[in-house]
């Protein structure tokens, strides 16, 4: 059985340099796979307390996160990290398991570490396939909600399905969001006019709407909004500007996509 | 009523569904989070069916889907032990304004500012409306989940373990 470390023994400098990391594993694992912010602070204040040091700070913004951890020696140690913010919650469910797990059998802050790098490491939960296909049903259902007819439900899919998969293609070897946006929104509106073409959906407006909604950035917006109405508008005003970008750039694929068609899309709506 | 509720109930649970295996939401709370999204959906429909679709009406629409959802969202944490976010933004995807938010740029692209600004105050309405609503659900739930509550859970833990030396 390995010593551990409780409130009540003091923490030395290198027990304090371990915690350190152990923290910065914790919020950035949480930040990373969009568990709100205020959340993950809390977590992360908490799992420091019960290992026993006197203070921690957490700064974080958008995209980066330092955190200080102080003992009652004054002896303090900063580390700061910079994360890409995507959805990913079943890294998150499983990190929250692993801190209750903690609080109610301790363990050393060593396998503490070795543990969130499992979480770290460990492989999506469902494969890129079935992302696709919730993306399919996604812009289907969505195409319909909006206002379409339901014989828009099946273009607006499979448009919005490919627009991500070349989004997802561009994004990891142009590494800009922005113009993997562009090209994604493209292709979507390339997809939608072939499918009027053809004859196949109701209405052209309300296919690409639909189509766009895997690559739209609501929930962004919506989740930059939540911070900034819980008092942490250093980040969120980071998370509404990254999802009006998103906006922006899905605008300009579209346009010059009716553009090359010399389509007015206004005259659907 | 709506001439086709099927249809929406069906495409509002696709729609939830789809975005919660793209958020790789847990398998099993990935149905959850679906029926979720049907249930906030089927509020907003009955809301615009039976008191109204005048523009002024669509913040207490979207706040009662808030409100829907975000209790839905923290029964379902609970039962499935993991955060309420990974319910409530896969399942509040039917009625979020990113069709709105795109449509904006566009029109202004276009150079129609007229429907760029119907498009920005849906987006800063409805946005506003569904967090409210999410957040009142939450401040609902709030019991147990405080600071106060958690410190006095690791003092008797701490107790605990000195007992046990």
């Amino acid at each position: 059985m390995t010593e551990l470390t409780t409130d009540n023994q003091s923490t030395d400098y290198h027990h304090l340099r371990k915690l350190t990391e152990a923290c910065t594993l914790l919020v950035t694992l949480l930040l990373e796979n969009g568990d709100e912010i205020r959340n993950s602070e809390a977590t992360t204040r908490l799992f420091a307390i019960f290992y026993g040091v006197k203070d921690i700070q957490i700064f974080s913004t958008g995209s980066l996160v330092a955190v200080t951890l102080r003992n009652e020696y004054e002896d303090e140690v900063t580390r700061s990290v910079r994360y890409d913010r995507t959805n990913n919650f079943d890294k998150v469910t499983s990190t929250h398991n692993l801190v209750d797990k903690i609080a109610n059998n301790p363990i050393s802050v060593d396998e503490a570490i070795e543990k969130f790098r499992e979480i770290n490491n460990q492989e999506v939960y469902f494969s890129g396939g079935k992302r696709y296909f919730g993306m399919f049903l996604a812009n289907g259902g969505l195409a319909f909600i909006s206002g379409g007819t339901w014989h828009d439900i099946l273009p607006a899919g499979i448009a919005g399905m490919f627009g991500i998969i070349v989004t997802d293609f561009f994004s990891e070897y142009i590494e800009s969001d922005f113009f993997a946006e562009i090209a994604g929104s493209f292709v979507i509106g390339l997809f939608a006019y072939l499918f009027f073409i053809l004859g196949i959906g109701n209405n052209l407006f309300w296919v690409i709407y639909g189509g766009i909604m895997g690559l739209a950035p609501g929930s962004t917006i919506l989740a930059g909004f939540r911070e900034v109405f819980t008092n942490q508008s250093n980040s969120g005003v980071i998370i509404i500007v990254r999802g009006l970008v998103t906006a922006i750039a899905i605008a300009i694929g579209i346009l010059s996509a009716m553009l090359l068609f010399g389509v007015r899309l206004t005259d659907w709506m | 009523m709506q001439d086709n509720l099927l249809l929406h109930l069906l495409t509002s649970f696709m729609a939830s569904f789809g975005f919660a295996l793209y958020f790789n939401v847990p398998r099993r709370a990935a149905l959850a989070a679906g029926f979720t999204g049907m249930a906030g959906w089927f509020v907003n429909i009955l809301f615009s069916t039976f008191v109204g679709t005048e523009p002024a009406l669509d913040f207490v629409a979207n706040l009662l889907t808030g409100v829907v959802t975000g209790i839905l969202a923290q029964l379902f944490s609970k039962k499935h032990k993991a955060p309420p976010v990974i319910f409530y933004l896969a399942s509040i995807i039917p009625p979020v304004p990113g069709g709105s938010a795109y449509m904006l740029f566009y029109s202004i692209g276009i150079a129609r500012f007229d429907i760029a600004a119907t498009y920005l105050r849906s987006v800063l309405v409805i946005t506003t409306a569904l967090l409210l609503g999410i957040l009142l659900a939450s401040y609902l739930f709030r019991e147990g989940r405080g600071y106060k509550h958690q410190f006095k859970k690791l003092e008797r833990q701490r107790a605990r373990r000195e007992s046990q030396k």
